[in-house]
């Protein structure tokens, strides 16, 4: 079921990956390819092995099987520092340490470009202040992070990984726990990170907010894809039926045109 | 020098820099309390070094430590007082080092080394190291490290499931602690009666009879530990961040770990090699630093600085408070340990 994405170069191939925790295997298998300067947005039911995926792609789950290749290298070749300054990861969960700033949080993104002796050299002071800009939380800096509210402490996160300086970044669920305004806050905080020619790969549970900000599209279910490409092409009844189990209409939507998903339900 | 900076990094926080090879962050409230914590913890060891049997006044004590002044008052102060005083700065400091790692380590102001079992496996190593070797500095010191580290290795491991979180190692490490206490006793009471009278002296945390030979090797090996901890340290506080965010930041989170509990360890083993299980001084230094210094991340220096001050003035307490009945120190860090840890249990159920 793997559709070629020819228009451009994969940032990140998955090829024959088999990934599991101990003995239970959740993914099997399982070839993606992840096209550089898109948004790609990975959707499924729960435990269908997105999570797992992402975590695969960055190094933090080893296959199996298969194998992950990042600009045509096998992740197993990068050395853990080169690999930080070439990919970001936002973690599903992430816990501020208590009683830090948000510039202190900010900067520990600065890790991986550091040596002993430089604390904050001027390009970190340059890429701390530039990720804060980015993401509107330059007024918060001298905020401790457990103060600040969900969406606010989110975005401070995404800073810091912002501050990294990667051309590609992973968001494994970036959107839950936060309320709706702040779900779509962040959904258009990474179409600007992407308008930068970023590449970014991001989990997100809800199938439309994937519909209107995915560029790219990768279903899932079982541990393997099942369908990929523009949404426009890709999202059909059909695919959500064989995705979701759930009956549903796909028309435009109303505000940007692209697919909408409603489900019709048992009350038709 | 300079703060080119345009970060806002709050009040009294910027940055130094010395060209491009060298840039420190500095925080000035941090920076004065440490000072202030440095300097009470000297004056107290010179007051220290004046006081007992025979009372020296103060400047002749600074006499005596710059050596203008000869005499009795010079073998007082310098030839029998002066190590035991070093000792208390040093170990104070080394406990609230370790305290601080394992504390950051599990990300709990309960996970200090004395709570989760490591302190009691380095007193059960020097009691083998007493009972079954017979003694003597180094084998204790040597017992002691392994009796921390084999302590630390049970911990880990019972604790490991993919990984250790920081609250089940200290679950896992109060477990720890009751078995290797039952132990420790048993130890005591199987031994042979001077052996026991050597070990139980020396079980409850004192500074009494310490003397230069111990301050040698005991400087020693902390300067290989402070050295280790500098090339760890920053790592540390990326660790804080969680496992999966640290290595997404290019750090592997369990080698890490492992480095930094073995070092921890042999902080706390230093000081238990010398005087014995000293408990609290880990526990509590660490955190009324950071309420002093108001600073988060690990906090290093400001922590060892109040270690050495908790340390020293302890073990005067310990020394005059019932004179001339000499107090452990142990007796004396349980007592004000005791108080602060059940303030912090209070505050913690209240905020719960």
């Amino acid at each position: 079921m793997t559709t070629t994405t020819s228009l451009a170069a994969a940032r990140v191939t998955a090829r024959g990956l088999t990934l599991g925790y101990g003995d239970r295997t959740v993914v099997t298998g399982l070839d993606l390819e992840v096209p550089e300067g898109e948004l790609t947005v990975v959707v499924g039911p729960n435990a269908c092995g997105k999570s797992t995926l992402l975590r695969a792609l960055a190094r933090l789950l080893r296959p199996s099987q298969g194998d992950v290749l990042l600009d045509g290298r096998s992740l197993r070749d990068f050395g853990s520092k080169e690999l930080a300054r070439t990919l970001g990861l936002l973690p599903q969960t992430s816990v501020a340490p208590s009683g830090i700033t948000v510039a202190d949080l900010v900067m520990r993104g600065r890790y991986p470009h550091q040596r002993i002796g430089r604390q904050l050299s001027r390009e970190d002071a340059v890429a701390v202040a530039r990720a804060m800009a980015a993401t509107g939380v330059t007024a918060l800096a001298p905020r401790l992070v457990e103060e600040l509210s969900g969406g606010q402490r989110q975005r401070v996160w995404v800073a810091m990984v912002l501050a990294q300086e990667t051309g590609t970044l992973l968001l494994d669920e970036p959107t839950t726990f936060l309320d709706i305004t702040h779900q779509y806050d962040l959904l258009e905080l990474l179409v600007d990170l992407h308008r930068e020619g970023r590449t970014l790969v991001a989990v997100l549970h809800d199938l439309n907010q994937a519909c209107r900000y995915g560029t790219h599209l990768v279903a899932m279910r079982d541990g393997a894809v099942v369908a990929q490409g523009a949404p426009a092409d890709v999202v059909t009844p059909e695919m959500v039926r064989e995705v979701f189990d759930l009956e549903a209409m796909v028309v435009p939507d109303p505000a940007v045109g692209t697919p909408m998903v409603v489900p019709l339900g048992r009350r038709r | 020098m300079s703060a080119a900076s345009d970060l806002d990094l709050g009040p009294g926080r910027f940055v130094w820099r010395l060209g491009d090879a060298l840039s420190v962050r500095v925080d000035a409230r941090a920076a004065v309390v440490t000072t202030v914590l440095v300097l009470a913890a000297l004056a107290t060891g010179v007051v220290a070094l004046g006081l007992g049997d025979y009372t020296v006044p103060v400047p002749d004590v600074l006499g005596a430590l710059a050596g203008t002044l000869d005499g009795p008052a010079r073998t007082v102060v310098v030839g029998w007082r002066l190590p035991r005083v070093l000792l208390a700065l040093l170990l104070g400091a080394a406990l609230a080092v370790s305290g601080a790692i394992f504390q950051s380590l599990t990300r709990n102001p309960l996970g200090s080394p004395d709570v989760i079992g490591f302190a009691s496996g380095s007193y059960t190593g020097g009691l083998v190291a007493i009972i079954v070797l017979g003694g003597g500095y180094t084998t204790v010191a040597a017992g002691s490290l392994a009796g921390g580290l084999a302590t630390a290795a049970a911990v880990y491991l019972l604790a490991y499931r993919r990984g250790v979180q920081g609250f089940r190692l200290i679950v896992v490490g109060i477990g720890v602690t009751a078995l290797l206490g039952s132990l420790n006793t048993w130890l005591v009471l199987a031994a042979e009666l001077q052996q026991a009278m050597a070990a139980s002296a020396w079980g409850a945390g004192s500074l009494n009879g310490v003397g230069w030979p111990q301050v040698g090797p005991t400087v020693g090996v902390l300067v290989v530990l402070v050295v280790a901890l500098g090339l760890l340290g920053r790592r540390a506080s990326v660790l804080e961040m969680g496992d999966d965010a640290a290595h997404a930041l290019g750090l592997a989170p369990e080698r890490t770990r492992a480095a930094l509990v073995v070092v921890g360890v042999a902080f706390t083993a230093v000081a238990t090699a010398v005087a014995g299980p000293i408990s609290f001084v880990a526990l509590a230094a660490p955190q009324l630093a950071r309420r002093l210094t108001r600073a988060g991340g690990t906090g290093l220096a400001s922590a060892a600085a109040m270690g050495a001050l908790l340390l020293v003035v302890s073990d005067v307490l310990a020394q005059r408070a019932f004179a001339p009945t000499q107090l452990p120190v142990g007796v004396v860090t349980v007592s004000i340990g005791g108080a602060y840890l059940v303030w912090l249990l209070v505050r913690e159920a209240r905020r719960q």
